[in-house]
């Protein structure tokens, strides 16, 4: 596994120093600074796997690169550190999406039991996040479908379906090898009852186009003569 | 006694430094070399300092 990377923002250098020590002991992997804006170049360069933000620095408030980490498609984890007595800057860190706080004077044993926690529940969160939207994607020979995103991908490359073509093609690969009659098709379906049985073969011409090396030689939609239609085994 | 906010954000700085290198050194982290406890001392020292002068 990748060590994870930490960006300590902290602008007295002694701090940030002892901090360094114990999170290396950790395998982690330490960067610093001790300015709002280098924090700012840090995670527009390259985004850390956690921050570690004094939120009173010299140029600034540690707020500003608290909004920054944030922001929904960036989303890095976030301790503050704090002084005590700071409970404004503490309520408003949290409201603004920081994962947790340790107040000064702090212990770093603290920092890094907090620092290993916040990791871990982030780390787990991700992890079924991922196994949910892959048990959505379904995979037949060099085609994906993914369901969460409607989109599907031939050798990697997304192609553009039209809705029921998509639907056919969602309803075939669900049960591979299984024959679909065209009434059967046709029943999944028409919801809206647009689509007839001479138009759903030219919905699955089309959709071999976008899909097949060679339309007329499919290797995934196949024709079963008499019958219907139904997905090749993989 | 009250403490302004920018000199109670410096005593709770000068705190962490004392606490952080004395527990580095209980760790094993840190070596108790004579540079090391100095910074401690002198950590103290200054956080004593900024009390005086409230």
């Amino acid at each position: 596994m990748k060590p994870k990377r930490i960006l300590v923002v902290e602008d007295e250098p002694e701090i940030a120093a002892v901090l360094r020590e114990y999170l290396e002991r950790e395998g982690l992997l330490v960067e610093s600074c001790d300015r709002v804006s280098d924090a700012l170049d840090v995670l527009a360069r390259q985004a850390p796997d956690l921050i570690l933000l004094d939120v009173t620095l010299k140029d600034g408030s540690g707020l500003d690169v608290l909004r920054a980490a944030a922001l929904p498609e960036s989303r890095i984890p976030t301790i503050m550190l704090t002084a005590r007595s700071a409970e404004a800057d503490r309520v408003l860190g949290l409201e603004l999406g920081a994962d947790d706080y340790v107040t000064k004077p702090f212990s770093p044993r603290e920092v890094v039991a907090r620092v290993r926690s916040v990791l871990r529940r982030t780390t787990e969160a991700r992890s079924d996040k991922a196994r949910a939207h892959s048990a959505s994607v379904l995979r037949v020979g060099n085609l994906e479908i993914d369901r969460d995103f409607h989109e599907v991908r031939v050798d990697g490359y997304a192609t553009k379906l039209t809705a029921t073509e998509f639907k056919i093609l969602s309803l075939l690969a669900e049960h591979p090898g299984e024959v679909f009659t065209r009434s059967h098709l046709l029943d999944s379906l028409n919801d809206t009852g647009e689509i007839y049985e001479r138009t759903l073969d030219r919905h699955i011409n089309n959709l071999r186009k976008k899909i097949e090396r060679d339309p007329r030689e499919p290797e995934h939609v196949l024709t079963v003569y008499g019958v219907g239609y139904k997905m090749s085994r993989p | 006694m009250q403490l302004g906010g920018e000199r109670r954000h410096e005593l709770s700085n000068l705190l962490t430094i004392a606490l952080a290198n004395v527990e580095a050194m209980i760790d094993g982290l840190a070596e108790p070399t004579q540079a090391r406890l100095e910074a401690v001392a002198d950590a103290i020292r200054r956080a004593a300092e900024l009390i005086h002068e409230t």
